[in-house]
């Protein structure tokens, strides 16, 4: 290894790490991810039947708890008026659930696969089947 | 920032991509992989209604770890007696463990749709034994 190679790596190197330093943060902030989730779970909990209705309810309330813990504001996401497609409505918020995975990490990415586990299980009742690849986007 | 510094960093850089601590990543997803399929390939060898999607599950598992260079053997063990709702539990717990390893997107985000497609399994498991489709369900 000459000591040109490794003068022109750590020139390369110095470069690379300058340039991560001065990009935007392209990634969404895990508050804004999981704001999506939640405006998803309010819009099934307002369209679904009483059952799912309250387990949607139920995991609006933990999501809305994580945006809180992460400095976001629940209030952001939007309550729907009542009624719609609910088999609809839970496979956007699967889809959602599912899209929110690689924007989180540690317990929130835990967060995100107990949400998945629960939608997968309500969009299975609405719809009487169950799919081999549910909250695939479309 | 002097010569030595630059010569630190290039000989960083280069040790760096020399250690398999490098490709690390990837390596992980692999090994997760390995065990998934391992775990649909016994599904498959179950007499349910859930089969072809545990097939489709494997598939779409070895088709991943393939980009990643790696093989999966096919030897499944026999899936056993176990009932139906309870194998998809233990589905789910290792798809729930399996995303916090994971750091591909694609990969995580298929994973994902697996893991919602296991907890349907379950739903439609629960409902034909006779028993409450949500039990201990986020």
């Amino acid at each position: 290894m000459s000591r040109r190679t490794l003068l022109a790596g750590g020139a390369v190197a110095l470069l690379a790490g300058c340039g991560e330093e001065d990009e935007p943060a392209a990634a969404p902030r895990p508050a804004e991810v999981l704001l999506r989730s939640l405006a998803a779970e309010r819009a099934l909990s307002a369209a679904a039947s009483r059952r799912v209705a309250a387990r949607s309810r139920e995991r609006a309330r933990r999501l809305a708890s994580a945006v809180s813990e992460q400095g976001g504001r629940p209030h952001d996401a939007p309550a729907r008026a009542d009624g719609g497609d609910d088999a609809a409505a839970a496979r956007t918020a699967l889809v959602a659930h599912v899209e929110s995975l690689p924007r989180l990490s540690g317990d929130l990415r835990a967060l995100a696969a107990e949400m998945i586990v629960g939608a997968a299980a309500d969009l299975a009742v609405l719809t009487g089947e169950a799919e081999a690849f549910p909250g695939t986007p479309a | 920032m002097t010569r030595r510094h630059l010569m630190a960093l290039g000989a960083a850089l280069v040790a760096a991509r020399a250690t398999p601590a490098a490709a690390a990543p990837v390596d992980d997803d692999g090994d997760v992989l390995l065990r998934l399929i391992a775990l649909e390939d016994t599904a498959t060898t179950a007499d349910t209604g859930a089969a072809a999607h545990e097939r489709a599950h494997a598939q779409a598992m070895r088709t991943l770890l393939d980009a990643l260079g790696r093989r999966a053997p096919r030897e499944p063990a026999a899936a056993g007696d176990e009932p139906e709702a309870a194998r998809e539990s233990r589905l789910i717990e290792a798809y729930a463990a399996a995303l916090l390893e994971l750091h591909d997107p694609s990969i995580l985000r298929t994973a994902g749709t697996i893991l919602a497609s296991h907890s349907q399994h379950r739903v439609r498991a629960r409902l034909e034994a006779g028993l409450d489709p949500f039990t201990s369900d986020p």
